[in-house]
């Protein structure tokens, strides 16, 4: 099933950025038990961009969850940066569907929350989260309110809030999926460019078809309930703007499409 | 600025609206028991350096209450709306007591605690704090899990949750009840005041029904209308302050 592809080399990197391992998740509530994720391993290397597709309730958010160190699994391990993972670590950055901004600080504030948590003094953290709004391009924008931005703006706020801590680990749940057709695209090349200049390693749980072949370097397919990997295609021509216009995105596309399209 | 004299020209309006009514209902029912506010707004002029003292201390109990209850109760309120094993407690000792009309408990109050600021303080802060611990539980309730998550996965504390996520998110519904209970809180000080001791405006108001002073008496009332319209004010004032997010009620 696997579509030959020119191989393009990689300098091989000592130490993984993210490594499951064997890893199962199971939710107790009084209830029920919930078996959300089955012996699940994966290891995702520095500064590499990893696409997660699968059902509704397979387990992606869960996943995160665990990377973030949010939640324990039930077994196996999880390490980031050959440590293992026991609370939320500064450096890994978590971007859920609402995008987790505070609708009573404002721009500049929410994004700095992450270094005021960490103690950082006041003036520093403003001063970093200023640059980092610039980078995203909504600094003209700093004193207002979230509820004043467009969603696209939300978005690049939360990608500043990730900036400002200088992360070096992405973990972001359908980012994109509130927004329109066009502010989405434009949001991809957002993220596209945000991961080549900072190169942090980026997991990014999607929907959307083209959006994984363009954002992730290998995608990752899920099988439903409980989760496990069922496949993970290479894509390593991934990588520029340009690439949504070749003939490989394409044929990916096509092939995604119809390996998804099997499950029902 | 527009909204403020907006603001200014209802307040106008509802006056001028009241004052005639009132005027009608006077001349129409035509007792000495409901004089015309003309009478009274002269009488209430007139009176007013004598009842400085009665309002200063109605203030003074009603704003203190309004502090206290409203601080414990949203700590707790907060508190057990966060945690779990906490409400399972909580949350039916608070259903019980909610609705017991505490009023009911003047005679007892003045027994224990005497006749000065003290039955009427506790008794306000007390319907105050039921107001706001059952505002501030459903509001901690309703917080998002992921707004939570969000901010833990920066690294937060449960007190940097608190401090960022739980408290503001909960600060407009604080309001709406304080706004709701500065209403409750005049008249359950009416009550009291009436009742227990010979300070206070509600005091003044009913010393003057005794003496079958109607025009002193309503100038007590006029007294207690313009504490409640200022208490409000004051409220709405401290949220704008405070909240200055919130998209504005109207
Ligand atoms: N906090 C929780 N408590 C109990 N069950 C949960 C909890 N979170 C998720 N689940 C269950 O775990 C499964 C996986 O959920 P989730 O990770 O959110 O899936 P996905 O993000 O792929 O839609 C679902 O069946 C869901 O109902
Ligand atoms: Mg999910």
């Amino acid at each position: 099933m696997s579509i030959t592809t020119k191989q393009t080399s990689r300098p091989t990197k000592c130490r993984a950025a993210i490594e499951l391992h064997d890893v199962s998740l199971c939710y107790k509530t009084a209830q029920k038990e919930t078996l959300a994720i089955d012996g699940l391993s994966l290891m995702v290397e520095q500064g590499e961009p990893i696409a997660i597709i699968g059902a509704s309730g397979c387990g992606k958010t869960s996943l995160l969850n665990l990377i973030a160190g949010l939640r324990k699994p039930t077994t196996g391990t999880v390490s980031v940066k050959g440590e293992s993972v026991v609370g939320p670590r500064k450096q890994t950055s978590l971007i859920l569907q609402d995008y987790g901004l505070l609708p009573w600080k404002t721009v500049l504030d929410n994004a700095a929350l992450g270094l005021s948590i960490q103690k950082i003094p006041r003036k520093t953290a403003r001063k970093k989260a200023m640059e980092a709004l610039r980078v995203v391009g909504i600094e003209d924008f700093a004193t207002s309110y979230p509820r004043e931005l467009s969603g696209g703006m939300r978005q690049r706020l939360a990608m500043a809030r990730a900036m400002a801590l200088e992360t070096d680990i992405m973990l972001m749940d359908e980012p994109l999926s509130a927004l329109d057709a066009l502010t989405r695209e434009e949001l991809q090349n957002v993220l596209l460019d945000l991961w080549q200049s900072e190169s942090y390693a980026q997991i990014l749980v999607t929907h959307s078809i083209e959006e994984a072949v363009l954002l992730g370097r290998r995608i990752v397919l899920m099988t439903p309930r409980p989760g496990k990997i069922r496949t993970i295609i290479d894509n390593p021509e991934m990588g520029t703007r340009e690439y949504r216009q070749s003939a490989i995105f394409h044929e990916r596309c096509t092939h995604l499409r119809e390996l998804l399209l099997g499950d029902k | 600025m527009k909204a403020r004299l907006q603001r200014v020209i209802g307040y106008l309006t509802a006056t001028v609206a009241v004052l005639l009514g009132w005027a009608a209902i006077s001349l129409i029912i035509d007792n000495p028991a409901l004089p015309l506010p003309t009478t009274a707004v002269q009488q209430f002029i007139a009176l007013f350096p004598e009842m400085l003292p009665h309002i200063g201390i109605s203030f003074y109990r009603i704003v203190i209450s309004m502090v206290l209850g409203t601080i414990a109760g949203t700590i707790l309120g907060l508190i057990i709306g966060r945690s779990t094993k906490l409400d399972a407690v909580g949350a039916p000792l608070l259903y019980v007591l909610y609705p017991v009309p505490k009023i009911v408990f003047v005679p007892v109050l003045m027994v224990l605690l005497g006749l000065g600021n003290a039955p009427a303080i506790v008794l306000i802060s007390t319907v105050i704090f039921f107001q706001t611990v059952v505002t501030a539980r459903a509001a901690a309730k309703s917080i998002s899990p992921d707004l939570v998550a969000s901010v833990r996965s920066l690294g937060a504390s449960k007190l940097d949750v608190a401090r960022h996520v739980v408290f503001p998110s909960a600060l407009p519904s604080i309001f709406t009840a304080l706004r709701i209970s500065a209403g409750t809180a005049v008249a359950v000080l009416f009550v009291v005041e009436s009742i227990a001791g010979n300070t206070g405006v509600g005091f003044y108001i009913v010393n003057a029904w005794g003496r079958i002073d109607y025009a002193t008496m309503f100038a007590g009332i006029i007294a207690m209308a313009l504490m409640g319209v200022f208490l409000y004010e004051v409220i709405n004032f401290v949220e704008n302050r405070l909240v200055p997010w919130a998209p504005k009620p109207e």
